[in-house]
């Protein structure tokens, strides 16, 4: 292959010479060439190795779609990428290119030698080889090291690739002759378009397959300057469609990025797939498609070879070789496979009618030489005593076309088979969706710019809302394709996927194994699962099991097209990776605290204050100690935070909660536990009663967005009179817990702070330095306790405060790590910690927050159910036999006769107990205090855990109760 | 919960993030806003960030709220999804056809009507009950503001009639937003509100896309 003179309309700017490499060799090309191009420029003809049988492969489609011209590209930043498409990807210089299926290089591929050895890798041995157990470690292992394409750079940086939102009325998919006809109609009826087409330029075949027609550039011109200047045409080149979803949501994939376009209607205008056909060395190189020819020459003005052989199976072929003879390529031969030409043959190009090419031949290097044909009898197959060699460098394939119908399909079109056309037509569209030109089987130029006129139109008015528009079927005369393009051969190496590297007799073993139907056929052969999804293979398979079954080709059908419709890259998918983040308004406090931060769902929260010089667990025992002896401060804002107003707001909570509140007196909090209709704990909190009408309450920390739902599902429902508000976000909260919170939080407000006028429990709306604040009493951490709920704008102020006012008394903020711990030693659980999704309150040792007698709850029924049955677990708290032997982690199993027996939910040394304490859901004959069982550690370890009654700490709960006289005077006054 | 109109110092959730943007503060509406910026754009950015924190913001709803939006002489907007400008640089929303937003630069309006509405009341329409709002304000801006959002929402903002004050709830970077788009001068603002615990991420997330683009924070 060699450069060819300037050529009209050709892609490349031959004054800016870029250099790379591939294989290890210095290459030169031109800006506007592809990898594949470039190479083909520079006379390499072989560009990678096949998938199975490591057969040297070329270029055969230059469509986006040759599987074997995959390659591994490193550019300047010394990174590289697998898997670039090379027949697509545009040269920038620089590039360092290999192969990407090779071991030790494309010439001296080490892998070659299993050409050799097809006979021992029958159809589906993937499957067969995993049969025996004895052999699967080794065949894994050898497919591991044999499969897979391309290497993973782990160092290769993130690249952002943002995502953007698109809206329009109308999108055409593809820029060839239909779809720039569609635009242009669908830009007059005054829609909006976007006009895509997934190459560098517009005009699609209209500007390659030209037969040496230059009028017809001419005309594909105009209308490219045409859309190009209308003003409700957008054009997007190098961008295709990746899928189509509900609602004509189609993803547009450029190389940086992804459009996620919302079109009023679609025009799929995609054309269709060259088809190869199937002979004896059909992939040798030099061995291509009559339009990767075209290609090469009219948009990258490369000579495809010097003397050509063309096999025509439709009147495209003739153009192939005019396309060729104009580009100084000597035709040696068109062999066709009818009987008699629709097109006159080009001048001095001899026709060789009902013949077929049986078989290519191969150089010394494995390259094309020449090729082997015969005359086709009646039946199909060709006549051995009739074959004759013809020399070439070349043989260009135009037998047929498989129309690309991906979306349409994804799109939810059914299909039928035109046996005139020999290809699959649309029969029933959804609204919205218009096809047009060759994926609608219409292939002949000025007919093709009618149905893509008629389907612009349609789609305007359709995305406008307006009558439809009714299409004339456009009558193409043309046959585009052969019905069976299909030669057998004793020797084999006839390829019908190259992707996969089948040939056609594995098709025949596979429906003999019984795998005769085309999803069943796909799954156990592979044919249309490589790279290219059977863009060159499933047409062809297709025909051969209608031929195998004897049954016609629409019976047969299709397999389910999905997304994508070419490789995407991830990181496009990612996108940004938006990942919500929630941060309470004290981060900043917390920041300046030397935070060390945990995630709690989409929250950050402070794990533990870091000292200087104390490790992180010295640091939480120091929170833990300065709670229990002086106090502590933490932020949890992050509860949900939930109010209900109303008349009937009482008897909402009754439904909603386990236990009572219609009795639960103003001021006044009580505990709240939510069960699911199965009985199973889904929620808790604190319910506060502010005013008759008015309830305020908490949730968990990962349950406030799911409880609000909830509630206002089951209010629309019962429809009480009732408002629920979420204040999750708007209101923070902290908690002031230890011997010292009172006498602190003296510091900072003029409320009576006296146990008779603000009781354990009790529920206030004070100010807190002069910040208007909702107090509870609570002591989930076992101490005397307050929790302050404020607006949130007002916390950092709350928050300064109350440090201030602490400060003297050996305040010390607190983080979640001390939290669970102290609470560990109240031994209170923190649902889904100490609960799972099956957990009842029966199994949590909660029934006490059960009121059964109520009317009615939310689950009532169910635990009415479960309380008559025996349980299979039940939360305990256990103290280690000996601390020294090692701390379980949560999760660790409980261990009992061999058998799990339980698992441990929390686990900590506790510096108040001066022991190892825990919760663990364990079986009921476990349950009893001072029984001993067993957990199994890390290491397969096993040690002692001794059942021991709940809590571990403040057994009678004097500490949340502490009254030490402050404001006694002033309320007996 | 009252409402003092003199109180103690706002903090907005986007204090942190602004800081080093900024060279001097000042207060507005008891909550530190900048009046300097670090490094103050030559000419007016393509697309530019504004923290509004500092109005004040409370909400209603309930089968009676547009009977007693009524009686305090509200606006009401005409439909669910409508807003409607107040007196004083302010707007009122309608979030649902019984729920609204009111936002408003004036402490003492938005404390009279917590006042009004106490912890709810009935009416002849059904109950009203208040909803205690801390939102966080930001302003997106500038020429590209709409390139913007296309990157992160996917709400046509350019199909919407702005004649007809729309309100879009959606969702920005996975965030919940109430946007109210207003036709100024210079061109559509985009006003959003959000839950403060998602501000600083929503914040940052929009202000690094539209540094892309040549924006920047700006002051309102």
């Amino acid at each position: 292959m060699t450069r060819l003179p300037p050529q009209p309309g050709e892609w490349i700017d031959r004054k800016t010479v870029l250099d790379f490499r591939f294989e290890g060799r210095a290459y030169q090309g031109f800006a506007g060439d592809s990898i594949s191009s470039a190479l083909a420029a520079a006379g390499v003809r072989v560009l990678g190795r096949s998938f199975k049988y490591h057969r040297p492969r070329g270029l055969l489609s230059l469509a986006n779609h040759d599987i074997n011209a995959l390659m591994q590209v490193a550019r300047d930043c010394g990174h590289s990428q697998p898997n670039v498409r090379a027949d697509v990807e545009p040269l920038q210089g620089g590039e360092v290119a290999s192969a990407v299926n090779t071991l030790g290089g494309l010439a001296g591929d080490k892998a070659r030698f299993l050409d050799r050895l097809g006979a021992f890798l029958p159809v589906g041995f993937y499957y067969k080889a995993f049969y025996s157990k004895r052999w699967f470690a080794r065949w894994e292992r050898m497919f591991r090291f044999m499969t897979g394409l391309g290497h993973v750079d782990v160092n290769a940086p993130r690249v952002r690739s943002p995502k953007r939102y698109g809206f329009c009325d109308v999108l055409v998919v593809g820029g060839g002759p239909s779809g720039l006809a569609a635009a242009l109609a669908a830009a007059e009826a005054g829609a909006r378009v976007v006009l895509i087409d997934e190459n560098p330029h517009l005009g699609g075949s209209g500007l390659y397959a030209l037969g040496a027609d230059a009028a017809q550039r001419v005309q594909i011109d105009a209308l490219i300057e045409e859309a190009r200047a209308a003003e409700r045409i957008e054009v997007m080149t190098t961008c295709f469609a990746a899928g189509y979803y509900a609602d004509h949501w189609v993803p547009l994939v450029s190389s940086d990025r992804i459009v996620k376009m919302r079109a009023g209607a679609v025009v799929i205008a995609t054309g269709a797939y060259e088809q190869p056909a199937v002979f004896r060395n059909n992939d040798l190189p030099g061995v291509m498609l009559g339009s990767a020819a075209q290609r090469l020459i009219h948009r990258y003005a490369v000579r495809p070879c010097t003397r050509a052989v063309v096999l025509a199976g439709n009147d495209d072929a003739y153009r192939v070789a005019r396309d060729l003879l104009a580009a100084d390529v000597a035709v040696a031969a068109i062999i066709d496979l009818r009987a008699a030409a629709g097109a006159a043959a080009p001048d001095g190009v001899t026709v060789r009618h009902g013949m077929a090419v049986v078989e290519a031949l191969a150089d010394t290097d494995g390259l094309l030489r020449g090729v082997r044909v015969a005359c086709l009898r009646d039946d199909g197959n060709w006549d051995p005593a009739t074959a004759e060699e013809i020399a070439c460098d070349g043989l260009m394939m135009s037998v047929g076309v498989a129309p690309a119908l991906a979306l349409a399909y994804q799109a939810g079109a059914r299909m039928r088979f035109d046996d005139r056309l020999q290809q699959f037509v649309p029969l029933t569209l959804p609204a919205g969706v218009f096809v047009c030109g060759r994926a609608n089987g219409v292939h002949t130029l000025a007919l093709k710019l009618g149905d893509g006129g008629q389907a612009g139109a349609a789609a305007a008015a359709a995305a406008k809302g307006i009558a439809p528009i009714a299409r004339v079927t456009m009558i193409e005369s043309a046959q585009p394709s052969h019905p069976y393009p299909v030669f057998s051969h004793s020797k084999g190496r006839n390829f019908v996927d190259f992707d996969e590297d089948l040939q056609l007799k594995d098709f025949f073993n596979a429906a003999q194994e019984g795998y005769d139907n085309i999803e069943l056929l796909k799954r156990f052969s592979t044919v249309g699962m490589g790279p290219s999804q059977g863009k060159h293979s499933n047409m062809n398979a297709i025909r051969i099991l209608a031929r195998i079954r004897n049954e016609p080709i629409g019976k047969v059908g299709t397999t389910t097209s999905r997304p994508m419709f070419h490789p995407v890259p991830l990181g496009h998918l990612a996108g940004r990776a938006f990942s919500l983040e929630r941060q309470t308004p004290l981060a900043a406090r917390h920041a300046a605290l030397d935070a060390v931060w945990m995630p709690a769902g989409q929250w950050q929260r402070p794990e533990y204050y870091a000292r200087p010089g104390i490790a992180r667990a010295a640091a939480i025992i120091e929170e833990v100690v300065a709670v229990r002896e002086a106090a502590g401060l933490i932020d949890v804002g992050t509860l949900g935070k939930i109010e209900v107003y109303g008349p009937d707001a009482a008897l909402f909570l009754e439904r909603v909660y386990t236990g009572r509140f219609a009795n639960l007196k103003v001021g006044m909090t009580r505990y709240g536990l939510m069960v699911d209709e199965s009985g199973v704990i889904i929620d808790d909190g604190v319910i506060a009663r502010l005013a008759d009408e008015h309830f305020y309450f908490t949730t968990t920390t990962g349950g406030s967005a799911t409880v609000y739902r909830e509630l206002t599902r089951l209010n629309t429902m019962w429809s009480l009179n009732v408002g629920i508000v979420n204040l999750t976000g708007h209101l923070a909260a902290v908690n002031l817990a230890g011997p010292a919170a009172r006498r602190i939080l003296k510091q900072v407000t003029d409320a009576n702070l006296s146990d008779a006028l603000f009781p354990y429990l009790g529920a206030r709306e004070i100010e807190v330095a002069g910040i208007p604040a909702r107090a509870l009493r609570v002591g989930f951490v076992g101490e005397l306790g307050y929790e302050f709920h404020v607006a949130a704008d007002l916390a950092a102020s709350l928050w300064d405060a109350l440090m201030s006012a602490g400060a003297a008394f050996g305040l010390r903020p607190f983080g979640v790590e001390a939290q669970r711990l102290l609470r560990l030693e109240k031994g209170h659980v923190i649902i889904g910690q100490d609960t799972d999704g099956l957990t009842t309150p029966y199994q949590a040792a909660m029934q006490w927050a059960l009121k059964m007698d109520k009317p009615f709850f939310i689950g009532q029924r169910s635990l009415q159910i479960v309380a008559r049955q025996p349980q299979k677990q039940v939360l305990v708290g256990f103290l280690l036999e000996d601390d020294a032997a090692g701390l379980p982690k949560e999760c660790h199993l409980a261990i009992e006769a061999g058998a799990i027996a339980g698992r441990v939910t929390s686990i900590a040394y506790s510096p108040t107990c001066k022991r190892a304490i825990g919760l663990g859901l364990v079986e009921p004959r476990l349950a009893a205090p001072g029984r001993v069982f067993t957990i199994r550690i890390d290491g397969a370890r096993e040690i002692a855990a001794v059942v021991t009654a709940l809590p571990f700490y403040d057994k009678d709960g004097s500490r949340q109760r502490i009254d030490d006289g402050i404001g006694t005077l002033e309320a007996a006054a | 919960m009252s409402t003092a109109v003199i109180g103690p110092q706002r903090v907005s959730a986007l204090r942190e993030l602004l800081d080093p943007e900024v060279a001097q503060w000042g207060t507005r509406n008891r909550m530190a806003i900048p009046v300097r910026l670090a490094t103050a754009p030559g000419a007016l950015p393509p697309v530019w960030l504004a923290d509004t924190s500092y109005r004040f913001r409370f909400g209603f709803k309930g089968a009676g709220a547009p009977d007693w939006c009524a009686k305090q002489g509200l606006p009401l907007p005409p439909g669910a999804n409508r807003f409607a400008l107040l007196a004083g640089g302010g707007l009122i929303g309608r979030l649902a056809f019984t729920e609204f937003y009111v936002e408003h630069e004036s402490e003492e309006t938005v404390a009279a009507l917590v006042r009004a509405l106490g912890r709810g009341c009935q009416t002849t329409g059904g109950g009203v009950y208040p909803v205690p709002r801390r939102d966080a304000g930001i302003v997106l801006g500038g020429a590209l503001a709409q390139d913007v959002l296309l990157q992160t929402c996917n709400v046509n903002f350019a199909a919407l009639d702005l004649g007809s004050s729309p309100l879009i709830m959606t969702t920005i970077v996975g965030v919940a937003v109430t946007v109210f788009p207003l036709i100024e001068e210079a061109g559509t603002r985009y006003r959003m509100a959000c839950d403060p615990t998602f501000a600083p991420y929503l914040w940052a997330t929009l202000l690094g896309i539209a540094r892309e683009s040549g924006g920047t924070m700006a002051m309102l």
